[in-house]
Protein backbone atom coordinates (compact mmCIF):
# COMPACT_ATOMS: atom_id res chain seq x y z
CA UNK A 1 0.00 0.00 0.00
CA UNK A 2 1.49 3.35 -0.94
CA UNK A 3 2.03 5.66 2.03
CA UNK A 4 -0.04 8.83 1.90
CA UNK A 5 2.00 11.88 0.96
CA UNK A 6 2.52 14.27 3.81
CA UNK A 7 2.31 17.79 2.48
CA UNK A 8 3.51 20.80 4.49
CA UNK A 9 -0.03 21.57 5.58
CA UNK A 10 -0.51 18.10 7.07
CA UNK A 11 2.89 18.32 8.75
CA UNK A 12 1.92 21.66 10.29
CA UNK A 13 -1.29 20.37 11.81
CA UNK A 14 0.43 17.18 12.94
CA UNK A 15 3.08 19.19 14.80
CA UNK A 16 0.53 21.62 16.21
CA UNK A 17 -1.44 18.75 17.69
CA UNK A 18 1.63 16.86 18.92
CA UNK A 19 3.16 19.84 20.67
CA UNK A 20 -0.06 21.51 21.81
CA UNK A 21 0.48 24.58 19.65
CA UNK A 22 -2.38 26.86 18.66
CA UNK A 23 -3.94 25.89 15.36
CA UNK A 24 -2.37 28.09 12.68
CA UNK A 25 0.64 28.95 14.83
CA UNK A 26 3.04 27.37 12.33
CA UNK A 27 3.73 28.44 8.76
CA UNK A 28 5.30 26.27 6.08
CA UNK A 29 8.62 28.03 6.59
CA UNK A 30 8.57 28.42 10.39
CA UNK A 31 11.98 27.38 11.73
CA UNK A 32 11.22 24.83 14.42
CA UNK A 33 14.58 24.08 16.02
CA UNK A 34 16.95 26.83 14.93
CA UNK A 35 14.45 29.36 16.34
CA UNK A 36 14.30 27.61 19.70
CA UNK A 37 10.56 26.89 19.33
CA UNK A 38 11.29 23.17 19.74
CA UNK A 39 14.24 21.62 21.58
CA UNK A 40 16.00 18.27 21.74
CA UNK A 41 13.23 16.74 23.86
CA UNK A 42 10.68 17.68 21.23
CA UNK A 43 12.95 16.23 18.55
CA UNK A 44 12.75 12.70 19.96
CA UNK A 45 8.96 12.98 20.02
CA UNK A 46 8.79 14.46 16.53
CA UNK A 47 10.85 11.66 15.00
CA UNK A 48 8.58 9.03 16.48
CA UNK A 49 5.41 10.81 15.32
CA UNK A 50 6.78 11.30 11.80
CA UNK A 51 7.83 7.66 11.58
CA UNK A 52 4.42 6.48 12.75
CA UNK A 53 2.53 8.75 10.36
CA UNK A 54 4.67 8.29 7.28
CA UNK A 55 5.54 4.64 7.77
CA UNK A 56 9.11 5.56 6.86
CA UNK A 57 12.03 4.85 9.16
CA UNK A 58 14.16 7.96 9.75
CA UNK A 59 17.84 7.08 9.93
CA UNK A 60 20.14 8.75 12.46
CA UNK A 61 22.15 10.31 9.60
CA UNK A 62 18.99 11.97 8.26
CA UNK A 63 18.25 13.83 11.47
CA UNK A 64 19.64 17.25 10.68
CA UNK A 65 18.47 20.82 10.29
CA UNK A 66 18.36 20.61 6.48
CA UNK A 67 15.73 17.87 6.67
CA UNK A 68 13.76 18.80 9.75
CA UNK A 69 13.86 22.51 10.54
CA UNK A 70 10.63 23.61 8.82
CA UNK A 71 7.30 21.97 7.85
CA UNK A 72 8.35 22.55 4.24
CA UNK A 73 11.69 20.79 4.59
CA UNK A 74 10.10 17.92 6.53
CA UNK A 75 7.55 17.38 3.75
CA UNK A 76 10.29 17.51 1.11
CA UNK A 77 12.46 15.10 3.04
CA UNK A 78 9.66 12.58 3.69
CA UNK A 79 8.69 12.80 0.03
CA UNK A 80 12.06 11.39 -1.03
CA UNK A 81 12.50 7.60 -1.04
CA UNK A 82 14.14 6.12 2.10
CA UNK B 1 39.32 29.34 42.27
CA UNK B 2 37.76 32.76 41.67
CA UNK B 3 40.73 33.58 39.49
CA UNK B 4 40.17 33.50 35.75
CA UNK B 5 43.29 32.45 33.89
CA UNK B 6 44.44 34.79 31.12
CA UNK B 7 44.10 32.12 28.45
CA UNK B 8 40.42 31.45 29.24
CA UNK B 9 38.18 32.17 26.28
CA UNK B 10 34.69 31.62 24.95
CA UNK B 11 34.17 30.32 21.42
CA UNK B 12 30.85 30.10 19.59
CA UNK B 13 29.61 26.98 17.84
CA UNK B 14 31.05 28.10 14.50
CA UNK B 15 34.52 28.45 15.98
CA UNK B 16 34.76 32.23 16.24
CA UNK B 17 35.23 34.24 19.40
CA UNK B 18 32.23 36.54 19.97
CA UNK B 19 33.53 40.12 20.06
CA UNK B 20 31.89 40.78 23.40
CA UNK B 21 33.55 37.80 24.99
CA UNK B 22 37.04 39.05 24.15
CA UNK B 23 36.59 41.72 26.79
CA UNK B 24 35.53 39.18 29.38
CA UNK B 25 36.94 40.89 32.44
CA UNK B 26 35.63 44.31 31.45
CA UNK B 27 32.19 42.90 30.68
CA UNK B 28 32.00 41.12 34.01
CA UNK B 29 33.11 44.30 35.75
CA UNK B 30 30.35 46.33 34.10
CA UNK B 31 27.76 43.71 35.02
CA UNK B 32 29.03 43.82 38.58
CA UNK B 33 28.58 47.59 38.63
CA UNK B 34 25.06 47.22 37.19
CA UNK B 35 24.07 44.65 39.81
CA UNK B 36 25.53 46.75 42.62
CA UNK B 37 23.63 49.79 41.34
CA UNK B 38 20.42 47.75 41.50
CA UNK B 39 21.06 46.98 45.14
CA UNK B 40 22.53 43.48 44.99
CA UNK B 41 24.41 42.65 48.21
CA UNK B 42 26.07 39.49 49.50
CA UNK B 43 23.48 36.75 50.02
CA UNK B 44 20.91 38.36 47.68
CA UNK B 45 19.65 36.27 44.79
CA UNK B 46 20.18 37.12 41.14
CA UNK B 47 17.88 35.16 38.84
CA UNK B 48 18.51 34.57 35.14
CA UNK B 49 16.22 33.22 32.43
CA UNK B 50 18.50 33.56 29.42
CA UNK B 51 19.48 31.64 26.31
CA UNK B 52 22.74 29.73 26.49
CA UNK B 53 25.69 32.03 25.85
CA UNK B 54 28.55 34.13 27.19
CA UNK B 55 26.01 36.65 28.51
CA UNK B 56 24.59 34.25 31.07
CA UNK B 57 28.04 33.05 32.14
CA UNK B 58 29.34 36.60 32.58
CA UNK B 59 26.29 37.52 34.66
CA UNK B 60 26.89 34.47 36.81
CA UNK B 61 30.49 35.47 37.41
CA UNK B 62 29.45 39.01 38.36
CA UNK B 63 26.92 37.54 40.80
CA UNK B 64 29.60 35.30 42.31
CA UNK B 65 32.05 38.20 42.65
CA UNK B 66 29.48 40.13 44.70
CA UNK B 67 28.93 37.20 47.06
CA UNK B 68 25.35 36.99 45.78
CA UNK B 69 23.45 33.78 45.05
CA UNK B 70 22.98 32.57 41.47
CA UNK B 71 19.62 31.21 40.31
CA UNK B 72 19.38 30.16 36.68
CA UNK B 73 16.01 29.01 35.42
CA UNK B 74 16.23 26.41 32.64
CA UNK B 75 15.43 28.01 29.33
CA UNK B 76 12.82 25.37 28.46
CA UNK B 77 10.69 26.33 31.46
CA UNK B 78 7.48 28.13 30.59
CA UNK B 79 6.88 31.74 31.74
CA UNK B 80 4.41 30.34 34.27
CA UNK B 81 7.09 28.08 35.77
CA UNK B 82 9.52 30.99 35.79
CA UNK B 83 7.02 32.92 37.90
CA UNK B 84 6.83 30.11 40.44
CA UNK B 85 10.61 30.05 40.86
CA UNK B 86 10.76 33.84 41.00
CA UNK B 87 8.35 33.85 43.93
CA UNK B 88 10.34 31.12 45.67
CA UNK B 89 13.82 32.58 45.19
CA UNK B 90 12.84 36.24 45.74
CA UNK B 91 15.69 37.70 43.74
CA UNK B 92 16.72 41.35 43.96
CA UNK B 93 17.35 41.33 40.22
CA UNK B 94 15.90 38.99 37.57
CA UNK B 95 17.39 39.03 34.08
CA UNK B 96 15.69 37.94 30.85
CA UNK B 97 16.56 38.25 27.17
CA UNK B 98 15.94 41.21 24.91
CA UNK B 99 12.24 41.83 24.29
CA UNK B 100 11.11 39.18 26.76
CA UNK B 101 10.02 41.27 29.69
CA UNK B 102 6.47 41.65 28.38
CA UNK B 103 5.96 37.86 28.48
CA UNK B 104 6.74 37.71 32.18
CA UNK B 105 4.70 38.69 35.20
CA UNK B 106 5.70 41.33 37.71
CA UNK B 107 9.09 41.11 39.32
CA UNK B 108 12.46 42.88 39.35
CA UNK B 109 12.95 42.04 35.66
CA UNK B 110 15.58 43.69 33.54
CA UNK B 111 16.44 42.74 29.96
CA UNK B 112 20.08 41.73 29.63
CA UNK B 113 21.21 44.50 27.22
CA UNK B 114 19.81 47.13 29.62
CA UNK B 115 22.37 46.07 32.21
CA UNK B 116 24.92 47.82 30.00
CA UNK B 117 23.05 51.15 30.02
CA UNK B 118 25.81 52.65 32.07
CA UNK B 119 29.33 52.11 30.79
CA UNK B 120 30.82 52.31 34.25
CA UNK B 121 33.14 49.57 35.37
CA UNK B 122 33.18 48.34 38.93
CA UNK B 123 36.10 49.69 40.94
CA UNK B 124 35.15 48.30 44.33
CA UNK B 125 37.08 45.34 45.68
CA UNK B 126 35.75 41.88 44.92
CA UNK B 127 35.14 39.94 48.08
CA UNK B 128 36.28 36.37 48.40
CA UNK B 129 33.13 34.40 49.21
CA UNK B 130 33.04 32.40 52.42
CA UNK B 131 33.58 28.71 51.87
CA UNK B 132 30.29 27.76 53.45
CA UNK B 133 28.44 30.68 51.90
CA UNK B 134 25.65 30.03 49.45
CA UNK B 135 26.77 30.15 45.81
CA UNK B 136 23.65 29.04 43.95
CA UNK B 137 20.14 27.65 44.14
CA UNK B 138 19.77 24.78 41.68
CA UNK B 139 16.12 23.87 41.21
CA UNK B 140 15.07 20.26 40.86
CA UNK B 141 11.78 18.36 40.87
CA UNK B 142 10.58 16.88 44.12
CA UNK B 143 8.11 14.11 44.81
CA UNK B 144 5.50 16.64 45.96
CA UNK B 145 5.47 18.39 42.63
CA UNK B 146 6.77 21.64 44.02
CA UNK B 147 10.25 22.54 42.69
CA UNK B 148 12.96 22.60 45.32
CA UNK B 149 15.93 24.96 45.29
CA UNK B 150 19.01 22.98 46.27
CA UNK B 151 21.33 25.26 48.24
CA UNK B 152 24.81 24.86 46.74
CA UNK B 153 27.72 26.31 48.72
CA UNK B 154 31.07 27.58 47.48
CA UNK B 155 32.65 24.73 49.37
CA UNK B 156 30.44 22.20 47.52
CA UNK B 157 31.61 23.59 44.18
CA UNK B 158 35.25 23.86 45.22
CA UNK B 159 35.24 20.25 46.42
CA UNK B 160 33.69 19.00 43.20
CA UNK B 161 36.16 20.91 41.03
CA UNK B 162 39.12 19.36 42.82
CA UNK B 163 37.57 15.88 42.61
CA UNK B 164 36.90 16.23 38.90
CA UNK B 165 40.30 17.72 38.13
CA UNK B 166 42.00 14.59 39.51
CA UNK B 167 40.75 12.71 36.45
CA UNK B 168 39.80 15.32 33.82
CA UNK B 169 43.13 17.23 34.23
CA UNK B 170 42.29 20.27 32.10
CA UNK B 171 45.02 22.34 30.45
CA UNK B 172 44.92 25.60 28.43
CA UNK B 173 44.77 23.44 25.27
CA UNK B 174 41.36 22.04 26.23
CA UNK B 175 38.07 23.06 24.68
CA UNK B 176 34.95 22.10 26.62
CA UNK B 177 31.55 22.00 24.94
CA UNK B 178 29.14 23.73 27.35
CA UNK B 179 26.07 21.52 26.90
CA UNK B 180 25.28 21.49 30.61
CA UNK B 181 23.09 24.43 31.62
CA UNK B 182 24.10 26.97 34.27
CA UNK B 183 20.99 25.94 36.21
CA UNK B 184 22.76 22.70 37.16
CA UNK B 185 25.86 22.20 39.31
CA UNK B 186 27.58 20.44 36.43
CA UNK B 187 27.14 23.46 34.17
CA UNK B 188 28.66 25.71 36.82
CA UNK B 189 31.56 23.30 37.34
CA UNK B 190 32.42 23.20 33.63
CA UNK B 191 32.87 26.98 33.52
CA UNK B 192 34.77 27.02 36.81
CA UNK B 193 37.18 24.36 35.57
CA UNK B 194 37.68 26.08 32.22
CA UNK B 195 38.33 29.46 33.85
CA UNK B 196 40.76 28.01 36.34
CA UNK B 197 42.69 25.96 33.77
CA UNK B 198 42.64 28.74 31.18
CA UNK B 199 40.84 26.41 28.78
CA UNK B 200 38.17 27.44 26.26
CA UNK B 201 34.43 27.04 26.57
CA UNK B 202 32.69 26.22 23.28
CA UNK B 203 29.06 27.35 23.19
CA UNK B 204 26.66 24.70 21.92
CA UNK B 205 24.81 25.07 18.60
CA UNK B 206 21.28 26.51 18.90
CA UNK B 207 19.80 23.04 18.64
CA UNK B 208 21.32 19.98 20.28
CA UNK B 209 20.68 17.70 17.28
CA UNK B 210 23.37 15.05 16.92
CA UNK B 211 24.30 16.29 13.43
CA UNK B 212 24.76 19.85 14.71
CA UNK B 213 26.70 18.72 17.78
CA UNK B 214 29.06 16.65 15.65
CA UNK B 215 29.57 19.60 13.30
CA UNK B 216 30.40 21.94 16.19
CA UNK B 217 32.72 19.46 17.90
CA UNK B 218 34.62 18.92 14.66
CA UNK B 219 34.70 22.57 13.60
CA UNK B 220 35.96 23.86 16.93
CA UNK B 221 38.12 20.91 17.97
CA UNK B 222 36.30 20.17 21.22
CA UNK B 223 38.47 18.02 23.51
CA UNK B 224 36.10 17.43 26.42
CA UNK B 225 32.45 16.47 26.21
CA UNK B 226 30.07 16.06 29.15
CA UNK B 227 26.48 15.06 28.42
CA UNK B 228 23.40 13.24 29.67
CA UNK B 229 22.13 9.87 28.38
CA UNK B 230 19.75 11.09 25.62
CA UNK B 231 22.58 12.99 23.95
CA UNK B 232 24.84 9.94 23.99
CA UNK B 233 22.19 7.75 22.37
CA UNK B 234 21.58 10.24 19.56
CA UNK B 235 25.22 11.16 19.05
CA UNK B 236 26.57 7.60 19.03
CA UNK B 237 23.84 6.41 16.63
CA UNK B 238 24.49 9.36 14.35
CA UNK B 239 28.29 9.09 14.28
CA UNK B 240 28.18 5.33 13.83
CA UNK B 241 25.71 5.52 10.94
CA UNK B 242 27.81 8.18 9.21
CA UNK B 243 31.04 6.27 9.91
CA UNK B 244 32.43 9.57 11.13
CA UNK B 245 34.20 9.25 14.46
CA UNK B 246 35.27 12.29 16.49
CA UNK B 247 39.02 11.88 17.03
CA UNK B 248 39.45 15.34 18.58
CA UNK B 249 37.77 14.33 21.83
CA UNK B 250 40.27 13.62 24.61
CA UNK B 251 37.60 12.61 27.10
CA UNK B 252 33.87 12.03 27.34
CA UNK B 253 32.06 11.99 30.65
CA UNK B 254 28.50 11.14 31.47
CA UNK B 255 26.03 11.02 34.31
CA UNK B 256 22.31 11.24 34.90
CA UNK B 257 21.10 7.72 34.36
CA UNK B 258 21.66 4.35 32.83
CA UNK B 259 22.89 4.11 29.24
CA UNK B 260 22.17 0.91 27.33
CA UNK B 261 24.97 -1.54 26.50
CA UNK B 262 24.18 -1.17 22.80
CA UNK B 263 25.35 2.45 23.02
CA UNK B 264 28.22 1.97 25.50
CA UNK B 265 29.71 -0.80 23.35
CA UNK B 266 30.27 1.67 20.51
CA UNK B 267 31.84 4.51 22.52
CA UNK B 268 35.35 3.54 21.46
CA UNK B 269 34.40 3.29 17.78
CA UNK B 270 32.97 6.79 17.59
CA UNK B 271 35.26 8.44 20.18
CA UNK B 272 38.49 6.62 19.28
CA UNK B 273 40.86 8.80 21.33
CA UNK B 274 38.65 9.52 24.28
CA UNK B 275 38.92 8.32 27.83
CA UNK B 276 35.44 7.47 29.14
CA UNK B 277 34.59 8.68 32.64
CA UNK B 278 31.21 7.45 33.85
CA UNK B 279 30.01 9.26 36.95
CA UNK B 280 27.12 9.52 39.37
CA UNK B 281 25.76 12.35 41.44
CA UNK B 282 22.63 14.27 42.32
CA UNK B 283 21.91 17.97 42.50
CA UNK B 284 21.95 17.49 46.29
CA UNK B 285 25.41 15.85 46.27
CA UNK B 286 27.08 16.15 42.91
CA UNK B 287 29.92 14.46 41.01
CA UNK B 288 30.69 12.07 43.83
CA UNK B 289 31.63 8.84 42.06
CA UNK B 290 33.66 8.01 38.99
CA UNK B 291 34.39 4.85 37.07
CA UNK B 292 38.07 5.09 36.12
CA UNK B 293 38.52 5.15 32.34
CA UNK B 294 40.71 2.05 32.57
CA UNK B 295 37.83 0.13 34.16
CA UNK B 296 35.22 1.12 31.58
CA UNK B 297 35.50 -2.09 29.56
CA UNK B 298 35.46 -4.31 32.62
CA UNK B 299 32.60 -2.64 34.48
CA UNK B 300 30.38 -1.05 31.83
CA UNK B 301 27.20 0.26 33.43
CA UNK B 302 28.70 0.72 36.90
CA UNK B 303 28.30 4.08 38.65
CA UNK B 304 31.98 3.89 39.59
CA UNK B 305 33.60 4.18 43.01
CA UNK B 306 33.61 7.02 45.55
CA UNK B 307 35.83 9.94 44.54
CA UNK B 308 38.70 10.72 46.92
CA UNK B 309 37.36 12.59 49.95
CA UNK B 310 33.75 11.48 49.40
CA UNK B 311 31.97 9.19 51.84
CA UNK B 312 29.09 7.11 50.53
CA UNK B 313 27.19 4.57 52.60
CA UNK B 314 24.72 1.97 51.37
CA UNK B 315 22.22 1.61 54.19
CA UNK B 316 19.43 -0.73 55.16
CA UNK B 317 16.16 0.78 56.40
CA UNK B 318 17.19 -0.01 60.01
CA UNK B 319 20.26 2.18 59.73
CA UNK B 320 22.92 -0.51 59.49
CA UNK B 321 25.33 -0.68 56.59
CA UNK B 322 24.50 -3.09 53.78
CA UNK B 323 26.97 -5.88 53.05
CA UNK B 324 28.86 -5.91 49.73
CA UNK B 325 26.50 -7.11 47.04
CA UNK B 326 23.41 -6.20 49.05
CA UNK B 327 21.18 -3.40 47.73
CA UNK B 328 20.31 -0.49 50.00
CA UNK B 329 19.74 3.25 49.83
CA UNK B 330 22.72 5.32 48.76
CA UNK B 331 23.52 8.05 51.30
CA UNK B 332 26.11 10.80 50.82
CA UNK B 333 27.96 11.87 53.96
CA UNK B 334 30.13 14.91 54.73
CA UNK B 335 31.30 17.97 52.79
CA UNK B 336 29.95 16.83 49.43
CA UNK B 337 26.40 17.27 50.76
CA UNK B 338 24.68 20.55 49.83
CA UNK B 339 23.00 22.76 52.43
CA UNK B 340 19.41 21.58 51.98
CA UNK B 341 16.34 22.92 50.19
CA UNK B 342 15.80 26.68 50.10
CA UNK B 343 13.10 27.72 52.58
CA UNK B 344 11.67 24.19 52.81
CA UNK B 345 12.60 22.97 56.29
CA UNK B 346 10.27 19.94 56.27
CA UNK B 347 11.50 18.62 52.97
CA UNK B 348 15.06 19.33 54.03
CA UNK B 349 14.65 17.24 57.18
CA UNK B 350 13.11 14.43 55.15
CA UNK B 351 16.10 14.11 52.80
CA UNK B 352 18.96 15.73 54.75
CA UNK B 353 18.08 14.70 58.32
CA UNK B 354 19.64 11.63 59.92
CA UNK B 355 16.77 9.16 60.31
CA UNK B 356 15.93 7.62 63.69
CA UNK B 357 18.12 4.57 64.22
CA UNK B 358 20.77 5.85 61.80
CA UNK B 359 22.68 7.94 64.36
CA UNK B 360 25.27 5.27 65.03
CA UNK B 361 26.30 5.21 61.37
CA UNK B 362 26.21 8.95 60.59
CA UNK B 363 26.63 10.76 63.91
CA UNK B 364 26.44 14.53 63.42
CA UNK B 365 27.68 14.52 59.84
CA UNK B 366 25.75 16.20 57.03
CA UNK B 367 23.92 13.52 55.06
CA UNK B 368 21.66 13.26 52.04
CA UNK B 369 19.42 10.26 51.39
CA UNK B 370 19.37 9.78 47.62
CA UNK B 371 16.26 7.62 47.23
CA UNK B 372 18.36 5.50 44.85
CA UNK B 373 18.66 1.78 45.53
CA UNK B 374 22.29 0.85 44.89
CA UNK B 375 24.61 -2.05 45.69
CA UNK B 376 28.36 -1.93 46.21
CA UNK B 377 30.27 -4.90 44.84
CA UNK B 378 33.24 -6.63 46.53
CA UNK B 379 35.68 -4.23 44.81
CA UNK B 380 33.87 -1.08 45.94
CA UNK B 381 32.08 -0.26 42.67
CA UNK B 382 28.46 0.92 42.79
CA UNK B 383 25.63 -0.45 40.64
CA UNK B 384 22.22 1.17 40.25
CA UNK B 385 19.23 -1.03 41.19
CA UNK B 386 16.20 1.27 41.12
CA UNK B 387 14.28 4.13 42.74
CA UNK B 388 12.42 4.04 46.05
CA UNK B 389 9.82 6.63 45.14
CA UNK B 390 7.63 7.30 42.12
CA UNK B 391 9.89 9.94 40.58
CA UNK B 392 10.44 9.38 36.88
CA UNK B 393 13.94 9.79 35.48
CA UNK B 394 13.61 10.93 31.88
CA UNK B 395 16.31 12.42 29.73
CA UNK B 396 18.55 12.90 32.76
CA UNK B 397 15.90 14.93 34.58
CA UNK B 398 13.84 14.00 37.61
CA UNK B 399 10.17 14.33 36.78
CA UNK B 400 7.50 14.48 39.44
CA UNK B 401 4.33 12.51 38.54
CA UNK B 402 2.30 14.56 41.02
CA UNK B 403 3.33 17.84 39.40
CA UNK B 404 1.88 16.61 36.10
CA UNK B 405 -1.16 15.03 37.77
CA UNK B 406 -2.03 18.28 39.56
CA UNK B 407 -2.12 20.09 36.24
CA UNK B 408 -4.21 17.38 34.60
CA UNK B 409 -6.71 17.33 37.47
CA UNK B 410 -7.35 21.02 36.94
CA UNK B 411 -8.52 20.48 33.34
CA UNK B 412 -12.34 20.36 33.18
CA UNK B 413 -13.39 16.90 31.98
CA UNK B 414 -10.48 15.04 33.60
CA UNK B 415 -11.80 12.83 36.39
CA UNK B 416 -8.60 11.00 37.34
CA UNK B 417 -5.04 10.86 36.07
CA UNK B 418 -2.05 8.67 36.87
CA UNK B 419 1.42 9.45 35.54
CA UNK B 420 4.16 6.84 35.34
CA UNK B 421 7.47 6.00 33.69
CA UNK B 422 7.89 3.44 30.93
CA UNK B 423 11.36 2.08 30.05
CA UNK B 424 12.91 3.79 27.04
CA UNK B 425 16.37 3.40 25.56
CA UNK B 426 16.96 7.01 24.61
CA UNK B 427 15.41 8.70 27.63
CA UNK B 428 15.76 6.09 30.37
CA UNK B 429 12.04 6.43 30.95
CA UNK B 430 9.21 7.86 28.92
CA UNK B 431 6.35 9.69 30.61
CA UNK B 432 2.99 7.97 30.19
CA UNK B 433 -0.40 9.15 31.39
CA UNK B 434 -3.58 7.18 32.10
CA UNK B 435 -6.69 9.33 32.06
CA UNK B 436 -10.27 8.84 33.12
CA UNK B 437 -12.35 11.40 31.26
CA UNK B 438 -16.01 12.31 31.47
CA UNK B 439 -16.15 12.57 27.70
CA UNK B 440 -14.12 10.69 25.11
CA UNK B 441 -13.90 13.49 22.57
CA UNK B 442 -10.67 14.23 20.73
CA UNK B 443 -11.32 17.88 21.52
CA UNK B 444 -10.71 17.20 25.19
CA UNK B 445 -7.41 15.43 24.44
CA UNK B 446 -6.31 18.38 22.31
CA UNK B 447 -7.27 20.71 25.13
CA UNK B 448 -5.25 18.62 27.59
CA UNK B 449 -2.18 18.73 25.33
CA UNK B 450 -2.49 22.49 25.03
CA UNK B 451 -2.66 22.94 28.80
CA UNK B 452 0.33 20.65 29.34
CA UNK B 453 2.40 22.63 26.90
CA UNK B 454 1.48 25.92 28.55
CA UNK B 455 2.26 24.72 32.05
CA UNK B 456 5.16 22.29 31.71
CA UNK B 457 8.66 22.39 30.26
CA UNK B 458 9.49 20.20 27.26
CA UNK B 459 11.32 17.55 29.27
CA UNK B 460 8.20 17.15 31.44
CA UNK B 461 5.81 16.65 28.50
CA UNK B 462 4.08 13.25 28.57
CA UNK B 463 4.91 11.06 25.60
CA UNK B 464 1.70 9.06 25.78
CA UNK B 465 -1.83 9.95 26.82
CA UNK B 466 -4.03 6.88 27.23
CA UNK B 467 -7.68 6.78 28.14
CA UNK B 468 -8.63 4.20 30.74
CA UNK B 469 -11.66 2.24 29.58
CA UNK B 470 -14.47 3.01 32.04
CA UNK B 471 -13.83 3.78 35.71
CA UNK B 472 -10.36 3.56 37.25
CA UNK B 473 -10.01 0.94 40.02
CA UNK B 474 -9.90 2.06 43.66
CA UNK B 475 -8.13 0.36 46.55
CA UNK B 476 -9.57 -0.48 49.98
CA UNK B 477 -9.01 3.08 51.17
CA UNK B 478 -11.02 4.47 48.27
CA UNK B 479 -7.90 5.84 46.60
CA UNK B 480 -6.81 5.14 43.04
CA UNK B 481 -5.10 1.79 42.72
CA UNK B 482 -1.90 3.20 41.24
CA UNK B 483 0.02 -0.09 40.87
CA UNK B 484 -2.78 -1.60 38.77
CA UNK B 485 -3.04 1.51 36.59
CA UNK B 486 0.73 1.75 36.16
CA UNK B 487 0.99 -1.89 35.06
CA UNK B 488 -1.81 -1.27 32.56
CA UNK B 489 0.22 1.63 31.15
CA UNK B 490 3.26 -0.64 30.84
CA UNK B 491 1.23 -3.42 29.22
CA UNK B 492 -0.56 -1.15 26.74
CA UNK B 493 2.79 -0.07 25.28
CA UNK B 494 2.57 -0.13 21.46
Amino acid sequence: MPTPTLNPEKIRSLLEITFGLQSGELRDDTPLFSSGLLDSFHLVEMISVLEKTSGRKIKPGEINLENLDTPDSIAGFLGTPA
Amino acid sequence: MEVTSATFQVIDSKGTVPAEATEWTARVSRLRAALRARGVRPGDRVLAWLPRGWEEAALWQATWDLGAVWVSVPRRNTPEQVTVLLADAEPVVAVCGKGERARLTAGPWVEFPDLFDSSEEDDEPVESPLATGLAALCYTSGSTGRPKGVMVSHENLRGAVSRMETYLRHTPEDRLLALMPLSSPWGLLQWLMARRAGAAIVLPPPVAMASELARTIRATGVTGLAALPPTWVQLVDFLDSQREPLPCLRYVTTSGGVISRRILDRFHTVFPNAEVWMTYGLTEAFRTTVLPAGEFHLRKGSLGESCPGVTIEIVRPDGTAARPGEAGELVHVGDCVTLGYWRQPEMTVRSFGVRPGHEALFGENPVHYSGDQVRRDEDGFFWFEGREDELIKSGGYRISPSEIEEILQAVPGVIHSVVGGIPDEALGQRIAVALELDDEGDDLLDQIRLVLRQKLASHQQPHQLRIWPGRMPLNAHGKLSRPEILSWLLASEP
